[in-house]
């Protein structure tokens, strides 16, 4: 378990009365797992998330990271070396190229520019970022190449909890399809602990655990069903061959 | 440190060249003001170098000049104690001030004139201290004044027996060449005078050394009068000062009615019986006007020092506002808000330091350095920046993050 949440509320002040955005959830995320935060809008999944990367610190409860509780933390570090986010806006920076936002946050993190170099290289080339587009800027690039830059620089940081929220909302279905493949990879093949808020019922069919978000509560947890293994019957939910 | 910062500076260098150009343009026109102050300041320093100012002892309205009956004592507060005759051993009530009377003052110029006889009929022996103790011998005044060599103005500085002759009057001639005037039968009050040049000016009025004529007054009379008295004023900055300090203290200010002022101090006169005229109008409206002109300097110093903080802080707040996203994706990234806040100071303080240094170098050539207001400037603009970048790193990242691009 990487991330836990016990018992988290979080209320947003209001003149009137308070706002409970997130109403008492306990949960914990694994890694080499890919999760869907599903729920309609104003149903809490962004504050979830932004409890979930230290942006934000819970009115009650905890969210524990690898067992620390991030009110504990230094949340700035927490998201420079355990936390990565991936927004539906891209979220590049527009007057660096793309081989320099990947590069950031290896800068920040004290990593020399030559070491650096060859990890983002080959993390750009491995979500189809060719090195001919590595010296252009974020607005010469379509909304896909940009997300999946966004996804180049989490690869990149090596931080193993990945946060997204919404990654797919500014795209069409080609690079929705690319995208979401290229997440599900990173937590199963780079075993990183993927939580993906989102309304896209294609993140939901290849997510590992779908968690549908109501009034700040979690309604319900299922898991994706597992592909039946060769030579066994294939059995349905109610156990019917 | 702040990773790929230049580079962003060059790629988009508007906000840069915004803070750079704002504080340039203040330090230019600081060191213009600065410049022009200084200018102002000097001229006013010239005037009152250069400008003679001059004064005269006068009846209580300022009108008349000459022709008065001066007393001695007003004649031992500008002129020194040795050259008055008589005056050895002598103690004036104000032996203190005319000390400080001839430290204000310069060019002393003291007119007495006797009545007498001569030859050629009657005639007045006016003793002056130099030609300039008597208008009506200047050139402005249509006089010729004609020396025999080697004799010259010199001749009024001391006590001699030569003698400016009226040049109608070679008939009141001795067979000696000299001339004799009689101020009273009386013995021993006889002038006789070897001329030593020849004037065009009053006809029955003969010129000779002050301390010649002050002599045979003081025979004649008793006492010395004056009939005039002029000085210059050696700093015309001090004329208040001279004023305050000891002028008032013997002499009213002139006023049109001749309305007489009381005066306390003296025991013998109970208003003072003579005015001081001070012609400092032109002196007095021309530093006015500099001064004036220096006022205005300093209050757009004053008004620049006041602006240029307020546009820095205004230019800071937009030029952050504008990348508040990228601030706020740096926090995401995991950047501390201590490193956001330095690299952002840091591109806009240096921008308006190299303007300010610019401007200043700019300015260099009217050789004015301002820099208490450029210091206070820079200070207060640095603060203002600190707070623009403070204000906006305090906001909700979570919503800057979810708003569109």
């Amino acid at each position: 378990m990487i991330l836990q949440l016990e018992n988290v509320h979080y209320r947003y002040p209001s003149k009137h009365h308070p706002v409970y955005a997130v109403r008492g959830i306990t949960c914990c995320f694994e890694t080499g797992k890919i999760y869907a935060v599903m729920g309609k809008s104003g149903c809490g999944k962004t504050t979830l998330l932004s409890l979930l990367g230290g942006l934000m610190l819970p009115s009650e409860g905890q969210v524990l990271v690898e067992g620390e509780a991030t009110a504990a933390l230094d949340c700035n570090r927490l998201r420079r070396e355990k936390i990565s986010l991936i927004y539906q806006n891209f979220n590049l920076f527009p007057l660096l190229t793309v081989e320099e936002n990947v590069t950031y946050p290896l800068l920040i993190r004290k990593q020399k520019k030559a070491e650096a170099k060859a990890t983002v290289r080959r993390c750009l080339e491995s979500v189809g970022i060719t090195p001919p587009q590595f010296d252009r800027l974020p607005a010469t690039l379509s909304g896909g190449e940009q997300q999946r830059v966004a996804i180049a620089r989490t690869l990149a940081s090596g931080n193993p909890i990945v946060l997204a929220d919404e990654p797919t909302g500014n795209l069409d279905s080609a690079n929705t399809q690319n995208i979401v493949e290229i997440l599900r990879d990173l937590a199963h093949q780079e075993n990183r602990c993927v939580i993906i808020v989102t309304h896209d019922h294609a993140v939901g069919e290849i997510a590992d655990i779908n968690m549908e978000m109501v009034d700040g509560q979690f309604l319900a947890e299922s898991p994706r069903p597992e592909e039946p293994k060769a030579g066994y019957p294939l059995f349905n939910q109610f156990g019917i061959e | 440190m702040f990773p790929y910062m230049m580079q962003r500076i060059k790629r988009q260098p508007l906000a840069v060249a915004l803070l750079f150009l704002l504080n340039f343009v203040a330090a230019l026109l600081l060191c213009i003001l600065h410049g022009g102050s200084q200018q102002m300041s000097r001229r006013i320093g010239n005037v009152y170098q250069n400008a003679k100012v001059s004064c005269y002892v006068s009846n209580l309205t300022g009108t008349q000049s000459d022709g008065l009956t001066i007393p001695e004592w007003v004649i031992h507060l500008f002129v020194e104690k040795d050259k008055i005759p008589g005056s050895s051993g002598v103690n004036y009530s104000n032996d203190g001030d005319t000390a400080f009377f001839q430290s204000y003052l310069e060019e002393v110029q003291v007119k007495t004139v006797l009545t007498g006889q001569c030859q050629g009929g009657q005639v007045q022996v006016a003793g002056i201290t130099g030609l300039a103790a008597e208008p009506a011998l200047l050139p402005e005044s249509g006089c010729t004044v004609t020396w025999q060599a080697p004799y010259d103005e010199t001749i009024f500085s001391q006590p001699t027996a030569y003698c400016l002759l009226p040049a109608g009057m070679q008939s009141a001639l001795t067979g000696e060449g000299t001339i004799q005037v009689i101020l009273s039968a009386e013995e021993g009050q006889t002038m006789e005078f070897l001329p030593v040049g020849t004037h065009t000016g009053p006809a029955n009025t003969i010129y000779c050394a002050w301390q010649t004529a002050a002599e045979f007054s003081l025979e004649t009379e008793g006492t010395i009068r004056a009939s005039a008295i002029s000085a210059t004023f050696r700093d015309s900055s001090q004329i208040s000062t001279f004023w305050a300090s000891v002028g008032s203290h013997y002499f009213a200010e002139p006023n049109a009615q001749g309305r007489p002022t009381p005066w306390e101090d003296s025991m013998r006169y109970t208003y003072y019986p003579f005015s001081l005229v001070i012609l400092d109008d032109m002196v007095e409206d021309t530093i006015a006007r500099l001064e004036n002109n220096l006022l205005v300097y300093r209050l757009c110093t004053a008004a620049l020092v006041v602006l240029t903080p307020a546009l820095n802080l205004v230019g800071g707040q937009l030029v952050v506002r504008n990348r508040v996203r990228i601030l706020a994706l740096q926090r995401v990234l995991g950047q501390s808000n201590g490193r956001i806040f330095a690299e952002t100071w840091l591109e806009l303080a240096a921008a308006a330091v190299a303007g300010l240094a610019a401007g200043l170098a700019g300015g260099a050539f009217m050789g004015a350095f301002p820099w208490v207001p450029l210091s206070i400037a820079l200070a207060f603009s640095l603060v203002g920046i600190s707070s623009a970048i403070g204000a906006i790193l305090h906001r909700d990242l979570v919503k800057v993050m979810k708003e569109d691009a």
